[in-house]
């Protein structure tokens, strides 16, 4: 059975709790652990912040959140209309926390974390609607195989 | 709404013991990182932070420590986490910052850590 939640917010780090909440909702009735359910909610909290962040140069805007928890993986879904984002090499698999501390750098740890939780990161723009959408894939732990004992 | 609880005091040989409580994500970063910056401006460069009751940080929060732990250093200071939550300690681990910073499981263990 899939379960699906849509949510629409405004571009402000205020909603940012209300997803996290409601993506946790979502998650508790899943296979996830504990662990892995922390983790997950980081990487769409990081999403949804640079969204909320950059996508609408200070001005107001949408977000559109879809999650889709199937038998096989959870799916979320971030649309906006805002500037058309390119993550180009900010997309990173790997960062230099050393070079972070020593130039002082704050930013540009989101990314990673996304891409360190989620199994895939996509994002794509669809020019004719003027829409940039994220899409993240976490797929759900193979259930333990069964173990057949041997009778006597 | 989900926000964060900060406390403050001035313990012994210079020390600033910082509790942090709640949600240190995007909205509620700069609470962290302004009062860290006023720590700083009082010439006081060695924290303990106490994030036993964060429940929750994401990568502006903790950048907000990362971009602070070199100025303290430089000025012969450090930050000492004190009790971080298992969500909390999850994400130092991705980010690698369980490697970096020092971390203690009490407050004299903290303290200890600037003798």
């Amino acid at each position: 059975m899939t379960v699906r939640r849509t949510l629409s917010i405004a571009n402000d780090s205020s909603e940012l709790s209300t997803v996290r909440t409601i993506v946790k909702e979502l998650l508790d009735d899943s296979p996830f652990d504990q662990t892995w359910q922390n983790k997950i909610i980081v990487a769409v909290d990081e999403a949804l912040a640079n969204v909320v962040e950059h996508a609408y140069e200070g001005d107001r805007g949408v977000i559109e959140i879809l999650l889709e928890l199937a038998p096989d993986r959870l799916q979320v879904v971030i649309r906006d209309q805002g500037v058309k984002f390119d993550p180009g090499s900010r997309l990173r698999s790997e960062i230099d926390i050393h070079e972070h501390i020593r130039k002082g750098l704050k930013g540009g740890l989101g990314m990673f974390l996304m891409q360190q939780i989620m199994d895939e990161v996509r994002f794509t723009q669809d020019a004719q609607h003027c829409v940039n959408e994220l899409v993240m894939i976490k797929r759900l732990p193979e259930p333990e195989p069964q173990i057949q004992s041997e009778s006597d | 709404m989900p926000d964060l609880k900060l406390s403050q005091e001035t313990l012994p040989q210079g020390v600033c013991y910082i509790e942090a409580k709640g949600f240190l994500d995007a909205h509620t970063f700069e609470e962290m990182e302004q009062l860290i910056n006023s720590v700083f401006r009082q010439n006081c460069f060695r924290l303990i932070v106490k994030l036993e009751e964060l429940q929750y940080i994401s990568s502006a929060g903790a950048g907000v420590f990362v971009g602070a732990i070199g100025r303290a250093k430089e000025n012969g200071g450090d930050i000492v986490f004190l009790k971080p939550s298992p969500p909390v300690k999850e994400v130092f681990d991705l980010l690698g910052l369980s490697a970096i910073f020092q971390f203690a499981s009490s407050r004299d263990e903290a303290q200890g850590c600037f003798s």
